[in-house]
């Protein structure tokens, strides 16, 4: 969180224009505060969608290579979808094992101590520079991360990524999963039940096609990107603790109910008049997929959504109200020893502006992207991704500013995603996107009111990542 | 004299059965080693129709975390069927954790990391990269037309890597098909 903090001026400069400016809009000072906010879960955003979903410790518990759960990390296999189902607890390694005077196992602790390490470096480069700034960005680090997890008990186990910021020189939690999970026979088939406790809407999900672990896997925190982004696109990560109930039947369906309550990181608990963005009560969060396969063919598709009232600022009095509606669909088919997988999500979100702070009482805000890859062997992925957003032009949510505003008040913006990755080993890759864009924050030419042109936010960015 | 001889009979018998549950102590605890003991139930055979049918169970066991066929693993299981015949493999997962399927594929070096084309014309469960959750399975049928060493390989990507395979052995030189165990490579 600190690297966060450490990262707001930048990209609250970058995000001015951004659609949750509207929740704390009252004054200038609420405003900086709203800001520097929004500039921290924009870039926990950015941070979460760059993260990785994967961890040599869970390598080290089970025993098998990043390819038996992995296509190419974090893009979950079937032993991946299931490992994580199942609570994290499959286990090969040799473990210390507790048992009471009765005879009753009451300890089962990993030998291999479950820890793992993600070093990222980067290399940023926009078609045109920001104005002021020196292009070329390197970052050394990009991002630095701890993870551990695994099996805490038979039926108890977790996913905890925790994330130094080489700039303050503090650590801080990033995604957390704990999770319960045990199974049982319904109608005569196969269920699998479990609980988990997470901070970050999807990041629970097995599939690639919600926010949490979709793609892009790795992308810039220095590159200008739309402002606009909905509720459940990982606006909340961090922000948020929630405890959902899931069961997978039969391989065939799946259904996920819970709730999520703001706990944000970094800021004054109790919550109180000082606090932004907070939930009123708690957010409900649903989620269902139907997996099916055929042949050398997966599919999975799916809804999932989140409803939440949030008060602009404090935690009282009027809210206003966000309701996300999301498909998914999620493909795997095999050629042998090569894959194709596409993953997809279209998001639709309502939002009533009750507490003011928009232009417009009620807005709505679509975004729907795809991405198709092809892997060849564990080595290579190419990949292709079209993205677009759209929803009701409100002048004061995306306001003109240098580079992240909006000349017209649209949130429109589309463009496709190209990305070759190399992976000489399976815990060492290097990615080399360009993102181009087709429009942004509404226009293709002058989109800001400052006479920038969407093409020149096209970004080449050079990844280099580590797990060891 | 004669009650020290019944009190010496008595502790040679007493030594005797000492020696024989250690034995088999010894006995239990390396067979459990090996990772199972083989069911004869697990093989059907039919002289007439040349049809031989063998259960295979994923996950039957711990052993390797799960990943064994019929509780065994690294070739600990052999099954020997003679060319020519009808080969009926009724497959079931019972792994509660993990998916699993399987094929059949010649016996070299290197392990595959995920599926391969099989040795034998429908030689496979099929649904060979997402394999079939616990309780789930199905019947393998194929006619082994070539002698030679091949193995049962769970094709889910890495499984089969980690150890979950055991041996087929094609043979034009039996008359009847067995199943026994072998030393893990």
């Amino acid at each position: 969180m600190s690297r966060r903090a450490g990262m707001v001026v930048l990209i609250g400069a970058l995000i001015t224009g951004a659609p949750r400016a509207a929740l704390a809009d009252r004054g200038a000072g609420e405003r900086d505060r709203e800001t520097a906010a929004r500039a921290l879960r924009a870039y926990a955003t950015r941070y979460v969608l760059a993260a990785a979903h994967l961890t040599p410790t869970y390598a080290r518990q089970t025993g098998l290579a990043c390819s038996a759960c992995h296509t190419h990390f974090p893009e979950l296999t079937a032993t991946g979808r299931a490992f994580k189902l199942n609570g994290y607890v499959f286990r090969r390694s040799e473990s210390l094992e507790g048992k009471s005077p009765e005879g009753q196992q009451s300890l089962l602790l990993n030998l291999v101590a479950p820890v793992s390490l993600m070093f990222q470096t980067s290399y940023t480069s926009t078609k045109k520079a920001l104005p002021g700034t020196q292009n070329g960005t390197v970052l050394f680090p990009d991002q630095l991360s701890l993870f551990t997890g695994g099996e805490i008990t038979p039926h108890v186990g977790g996913f905890l990524q925790v994330t130094f910021d080489p700039q303050s020189g503090q650590i801080g939690v990033d995604n957390a999963d704990f999770r319960f999970a045990t199974h049982g026979s319904v109608l005569s088939k196969r269920a699998t039940f479990g609980l988990s406790v997470n901070n970050n809407p999807t990041v629970q999900d097995v599939w690639n096609s919600t926010p949490a672990w979709g793609f892009p896997y790795g992308s810039s925190a220095v590159a200008p990107a739309p402002g606009a982004a909905t509720l459940i696109d990982g606006t909340l990560g961090q922000q948020v603790a929630g405890l959902t109930a899931y069961t997978m039947w039969n391989d065939r369906v799946y259904g996920e109910f819970g709730a999520y309550r703001s706990a944000p990181l970094g800021i004054q608990r109790p919550l109180d008049s000082t606090a932004t963005g907070v939930i009123s009560g708690a957010a409900p969060y649903w989620r269902v997929a139907f997996p099916n396969v055929w042949g050398q063919n997966y599919l999975s598709v799916g809804t999932y959504g989140i409803a939440a009232s949030v008060y602009p600022a404090g935690v009282t009095g009027p809210t206003n109200r966000f309701t996300d509606v999301a498909l998914d669909i999620a493909y795997m088919h095999s050629f042998g020893s090569n894959s194709f997988t596409l993953d997809g999500t279209w998001i639709h979100e309502k939002q009533t502006w009750t507490a003011g702070g928009a232009a417009n009482p009620t807005n709505t805000l679509r975004t729907f992207r795809m991405d198709a890859m092809y892997h060849i062997g564990t080595r290579y992925a190419l990949t292709l991704a079209p993205f677009v957003t759209t929803g009701t032009s409100d002048t004061l949510l995306y306001a003109p500013a240098p580079v992240s505003g909006s000349r017209t008040g649209s949130p429109k913006n589309d463009g496709l995603i190209a990305e070759v990755d190399v992976m000489p080993w399976q815990n060492l890759r290097l990615q080399f996107q360009y993102v181009a864009y087709d429009q942004f924050n509404g226009s293709s030419s002058n989109y800001d009111g400052f006479g920038r042109r969407a093409s020149d936010n096209n970004t080449l960015y050079i990844l280099t990542w580590l797990l060891y | 004299m004669r009650r020290l001889t019944r009190l010496t009979v008595r502790v040679q018998r007493a030594l005797l059965l000492t020696g024989v549950l250690l034995l088999g102590a010894v006995g239990a605890r390396a067979q459990s080693a090996k990772g199972g003991k083989i069911d004869p139930t697990w093989l059907r055979a039919d002289a007439a129709s040349k049809t031989v049918e063998f259960k295979l169970v994923a996950g039957l066991s711990e052993a390797n975390g799960g990943m064994n066929f019929n509780g065994f693993g690294r070739g600990a299981l052999v099954l020997t069927v003679p060319q020519g015949w009808n080969v009926v493999l009724h497959f079931k997962n019972q792994d509660p954790n993990l998916p699993h399927s399987v094929e059949v594929i010649p016996d070299a070096a290197p392990m595959p990391v995920g599926p391969v084309t099989p040795a034998f014309e429908h030689a496979t469960t099929g649904r060979l990269d997402q394999g079939f959750s616990a309780g789930q399975g199905g019947d393998v049928r194929f006619v082994p037309g070539k002698a030679g060493p091949f193995l049962l390989f769970c094709a889910v990507p890495g499984h089969g890597a980690a150890g979950m395979w055991i041996r087929l052995v094609v043979s034009e030189a039996v008359d009847k098909p067995a199943v026994a165990t072998a030393a893990e490579r």
